[in-house]
């Protein structure tokens, strides 16, 4: 055994990939080889520091229960509805590329030509299941230094077109404050024939659902803003924020007492039938969550809007009349 | 006792007590080879359960007729990857967060001597901040080999390359280890004697 293959076989030695002989012949060598010895015992020590997981720290003890609340909003779907859409007409034809050509700019004249036809990507997310159902992770990209994200909540919300727009899941969701790289990773798994509506009140730059980022359109901030809320009370976040209404959060600083006001806006005309559709509220929102049942609504008319404001939290219902009195509700954000 | 390919059957079956069960069984590995590869431990957590929505949701890509462990790593592997690229990061090493509490004396070495629990220490610190500064590849076959104690097979399964390029591998990652703790040796006109462990 000489030095060159002493050094070659270290590794083998230690990870027991070698024969019962070589083993003995390396042995051997180092024994008498002080620039070997050096080697095997850093490769020795290299094994033991690198075979050592003591270190990994412990996962927290609500991990197991943030993974399960993360699927819980995702049910599982059955694996038909879980395949891939299918190949494109020219991949499955394996059309040539001049036909692929015509057939694109043919496409595009009827895009620009006749209007509600739109380019993948384009305006609307009207992403139908099967187009985004095999990547479930969404990928928001905010701009960057450009606005207070300290309140912002993002979330991306099924809706059901049919009926103006209402959300019928908030399939994901995050609250401020955002990491530093205003990236966010949020899960979506929207069931078929509905939307996908992002709202936050920081215009998104761009949306990647997996394929490819593309232009918000459907982007939807707040409507409104408030007035006048007691100033122990801290703006959190802001949830379920669209055209139609936006959930505030409020904390005191002690973080004791949780202040929820929920606007809800309707125009007049169609008062009757969008309060009807209101009723059910989107299931994981926060709102279901407050401790206590104590709310108090109040109804007011702007211009031709009739907002419904209502205001919950684990605080007396006195204090709650007394903030709702005194709210004053802000057109625009 | 069931086995991780009958809960996972199970779980696609929507028996959420199953997903609990590989949850559970696999949350330890997962989070080791990704903290290991990030450095960082919020983020480490906040990856590792990412792998287990993205399983939880991809079960149904799952072979049954293979091995789950293999399966679950190779996603734990891919995205962890994936996020380091997506941030565009070269991984920093943040010992303040990530290292240091772990460099406390290991209580049950029975190590008396401070100037030696001290030189192990910096070599282990030596290592680590080898590790993280070698490229991806090199760092992750580490991990899986002798992190997770994986076999040569095992490790290729994971990474959909062949044994044999797992040995090779591992060669090429340990030497591109030694040479950088070489070179920081070097660096620093460090006459290294090893400590004794």
């Amino acid at each position: 055994m000489n030095c060159r293959l002493c050094k070659q076989h270290m590794y083998s030695y230690f990870d027991s990939e070698i024969s019962a002989q070589e083993k003995q012949d390396i042995d051997r060598h180092i024994a008498r080889c002080s620039s070997c010895r050096f080697q095997y015992e850093l490769t020795r020590q290299e094994n033991l520091i690198l075979q050592d997981v003591s270190h990994i720290p412990d996962l927290s003890p609500d991990f197991d229960q943030r993974v399960l609340n993360a699927i819980k909003i995702q049910p599982v779907l059955p694996p038909e509805e879980k395949m891939l859409s299918k190949p494109s007409l020219s991949r499955r034809y394996n059309l040539p590329l001049f036909a692929r050509a015509a057939a694109a700019v043919v496409l595009l004249a009827l895009c620009i030509s006749i209007p509600g036809i739109l380019l993948p990507g384009q305006e609307k997310i009207e992403e139908k299941s099967d187009r985004i159902i095999a990547e479930s992770k969404c990928q928001l990209k905010l701009p960057a230094g450009s606005a207070d994200f300290s309140a912002n909540t993002v979330a991306v919300s099924e809706t059901n077109q049919k009926d103006a727009g209402m959300v019928v899941n908030t399939a994901a969701q995050i609250k401020a404050p955002l990491p530093d790289e205003q990236d966010l990773r949020l899960s979506v798994n929207p069931a078929p024939d509905t939307a996908l509506l992002v709202s936050s009140v920081v215009p998104p730059k761009s949306f990647d659902v997996g394929r490819g980022e593309r232009k918000i359109a459907s982007y939807a901030p707040p409507s409104w803003s408030l007035k006048n809320i007691p100033a122990q009370y801290q703006l959190q976040y802001i949830t379920n924020a669209n055209e139609y209404q936006s959930e505030y959060n409020y904390l005191t600083a002690d973080g004791t007492r949780k202040l929820t006001v929920k606007i809800v806006s309707v125009s007049a005309q169609n008062k009757k039938e969008s309060i009807s559709s209101l009723k059910t509220p989107p299931p994981d929102s926060l709102s279901a969550q407050l401790e206590a049942p104590a709310s108090v609504s109040r109804e007011t008319q702007i211009g031709n809007n009739i907002i419904n404001l209502t205001l919950s939290g684990n605080l007396g219902y006195e204090e709650l009349t007394q903030i709702a009195s005194h709210i004053e509700i802000i057109p625009g954000h | 006792m069931p086995t991780d390919e009958m809960l996972a059957a199970k779980t696609l079956n929507g028996e959420i007590a199953a997903f609990e069960e590989l949850l559970n069984r696999y949350k330890k590995s997962v989070f080791a080879i990704i903290f290991r590869m990030i450095g960082n431990y919020h983020e480490a957590e906040d990856i590792t359960q990412e792998v287990f929505v993205t399983v939880y949701h991809k079960m149904y890509q799952f072979d049954q007729s293979k091995k789950f462990g293999p399966w679950i790593h190779r996603i734990a592997v891919n995205t962890c990857i994936s996020s380091m690229r997506k941030n565009n990061k070269v991984v920093l090493i943040n010992f303040d967060e990530s290292f240091t509490p772990y460099y406390e004396p290991d209580p049950r070495a029975n190590r008396t001597d401070p100037q030696q629990v001290l030189e192990n220490q910096e070599l282990r610190r030596e290592i680590e901040e080898a590790l993280l500064e070698l490229p991806e590849s090199y760092r992750t076959i580490i991990i899986l080999r002798y992190q997770l104690d994986l076999t040569n097979q095992e490790i290729a399964d994971i990474l959909g390359i062949s044994r044999e390029n797992v040995e090779v591998k591992v060669h090429r990652a340990r030497k591109a280890l030694r040479k950088t703790i070489l070179k920081h040796w070097d660096e620093r006109g460090q006459k290294y004697e090893l400590p004794a462990l």
